[in-house]
């Protein structure tokens, strides 16, 4: 698998696939066939994101994977830790 | 007669002349508007904003409050009502006005519009566009039925009173709405209104009501889908067409789903779903009509909340073509209120949200500006609107049709209910329908006498004129061809230098 990380902080925005096409540029980035993308990130582009490739998804006890947006901060040798600032947003408050 | 001008009487102008102290300095030729003073001023165009908040983050009540929603009136574009429902004790439904003046609002005392009872009132409110004053609730009783009733208000602004029609059925037993504020009730057209509620299933229901005085007559129950995945649904008329109304929720394949409501009289055609191949979340789903054909979707991204929006192309009959997915910002929020003013429908509107940065859920804004036919979209910079901790429900915002796309923005904290003004930002003008005055003969100073050519009079102040061609006061105080907004005739060109001006 890979992540696009945000430079500087390490957090894993995104989970792709190995063969999900994404394609970072100046301005933005593409996921998906080009020729009909799945969906465009206007926030991260070749300036402020990096995609680190072969990571494994982090798993639970029970090895199922519990990856999500902005939990994990992912290190450029792949490696996991938990992003201690952040707070699950379905949480009512 | 050779030319236009040998309509001319002697003596330029016509004779039609008269001396005014100006109000700022003005140029010659330039058309001028007559002010309540008497003075004249030059016509000026102005931008600002977006701004946001706009004075004070004011709290609408200090009791505990449930499923706040508010509403712009179509037809006073410095209003809102917003209903809600008391947490604690009696449960009474109410009801604040809010009206801005300029930068500031006046809010009404609390009207309780229902009193008593026991149960958690879903509620959602919507103005008539076809007669002033008037607005529609829709509400569960204290016998738990779910009952749409109307209401006008009389008053002036901060000392409104309520007198009410007689709340008409329109389901037997209880029904759900969402923590979110979505536009789940709508008047789509001169004394008509759809509104719409899930079940404790996965099954959303319509019904629509006709108005006439504070009358409403109430339609058949209609079942509009059976696969919805957390209770997110929403409404938005068609811009030019009040026989069809969008529908749209999260199906149970977590997907965009939309769906057109065809609607004659007061029964319902629920045409077949379509909907997109992204994942979306259940923080929110608002609906922004931008043309006839065209829509945004806001929405966030499945699982990790990420604001996004989703053009679709309407075909005019019942399907929809998406563009292409859009996440606007990779940072997950708790909930999201956005879509624009649903009878002016602004090319600018908020997209608020409230998400956690790191101290706590904060409410923060982006504007979204599109063209007219959604094919260019910008989004604006985040703006933390408070630095308080807010709630991630109970959360509601409504645009006015204003040209600065006033809005405002009603949030819980701390159980208690504060609205937030601001605005997406626009131009206005000094030009009214009926300000226009004349056309300044030469320059004058401000706060100097200068004479001005009068309606009925010729100008020769001008220049550069089309001969025959007739010539329009524009927004920014220039003349042009063509109508502005207002439409305000300048008058007839006799010659590249002079004009007859529109009489009155």
């Amino acid at each position: 698998m890979k992540t696009l990380i945000e430079n500087g902080t390490n957090i894993s925005k995104y989970l792709f696939d190995d063969d999900t096409p994404v394609n970072i540029t100046d301005a933005q980035t593409e996921v998906g066939d080009p020729a009909n993308l799945d969906y465009i990130v206007l926030d991260m582009n070749s300036s402020n994101a990096t995609m680190i490739e072969g990571v494994t998804e982090p798993v639970d006890a029970e090895g199922n994977g519990i990856w999500v947006g902005c939990k994990y901060l992912c290190s450029a040798d792949g490696a996991w830790t938990e992003n201690t600032d952040w707070v699950d947003p379905s949480s009512e408050g | 007669m050779s030319n236009l001008s040998d309509l001319l009487p002697s003596g330029g102008a016509g004779g039609k002349t008269a001396d005014f102290t100006a109000n700022g300095a003005i140029s010659s030729g330039a058309p001028v508007i007559l002010e309540s003073g008497g003075d004249v001023a030059p016509i000026a165009q102005t931008t600002a904003g977006p701004d946001a908040p706009i004075g004070s983050i004011t709290q609408i009540t200090g009791d505990n409050t449930e499923y706040a929603h508010i509403t712009p009136d179509p037809n006073n574009s410095n209003r809102w009502v917003l209903v809600y429902t008391d947490d604690i004790g009696n449960k009474n439904l109410r009801c604040t006005i809010l009206t801005r003046s300029g930068t500031s609002v006046t809010k009404s005392s609390e009207i309780d519009i229902i009193t008593g009872g026991s149960i958690n009132r879903t509620c959602k409110v919507a103005f008539d566009k076809g007669q002033t004053d008037v607005f529609v609730v829709m509400y569960l009783n204290n016998s738990n039925n779910g009952v749409m009733q109307a209401f006008t208000i009389s008053g002036s602004a901060g000392s409104e009173s309520l007198s009410s029609g007689t709340a008409v059925q329109i389901h037997s037993g209880p029904f759900y709405g969402n923590a979110r504020g979505t536009r789940d009730l709508l008047c789509f057209g001169n004394g008509k209104f759809i509104g719409i509620w899930n079940d404790a299933s996965s099954n959303c229901h319509g019904v629509v009501c006709t108005l006439s005085g504070t009358t409403l007559t109430a339609g058949s129950e209609a079942s509009l889908c059976t696969n919805l995945s957390g209770v997110m649904h929403c409404l938005a008329p068609h811009k030019t067409d009040d026989s069809k109304v969008f529908f749209a929720y999260r199906n149970s394949n977590s997907k965009l789903a939309v769906r057109v409501l065809g609607i004659s009289g007061t029964s319902i055609t629920v045409n077949s779903e379509r909907q997109n191949s992204t994942s979306i979340d259940d923080s929110g789903i608002g609906i922004s009509v931008i043309s006839a054909t065209k829509l945004i979707f806001n929405l966030t991204q499945n699982s990790n909340r990420y604001l996004a929006y989703q053009v679709a192309t309407f075909d005019g009959t019942d399907d929809f073509t998406f563009g292409t997915f859009t996440t606007i910002q990779s940072n997950s929020c708790a909930s999201f209120q956005a879509h624009n003013n649903p009878y002016n429908f602004n090319l600018k509107y908020p997209f608020s949200y409230v998400r956690n940065t790191g101290s706590g859920n904060r409410p923060q804004i982006r504007v979204i500006t599109s063209n007219s036919d959604a094919s260019s979209i910008s989004v604006s910079s985040e703006d933390e609107l408070w630095t308080s901790t807010v709630a991630s429900s109970w959360n509601t915002q409504e645009q006015q049709s204003d040209s600065f796309g006033h809005f405002i923005y009603v949030l819980e904290q701390n159980s208690d209910l504060y609205y937030i003004l601001g605005n997406c930002g626009g131009t206005t003008t000094n030009l009214t329908s009926t300000n226009f005055v004349g056309i300044a003969s030469a320059a004058i100073s401000d706060d100097a006498t200068g004479t001005v050519t009068l309606q009925g009079g010729v100008s020769e102040a001008v220049s550069s004129l089309t001969t025959g061609s007739t010539y329009y006061v524009q927004a920014d105080g220039t003349l042009g061809t063509t109508a502005d907004d207002p439409s305000v005739e300048a008058g007839k060109a006799l010659s590249a230098t002079k004009l007859l001006i529109a009489g009155p």
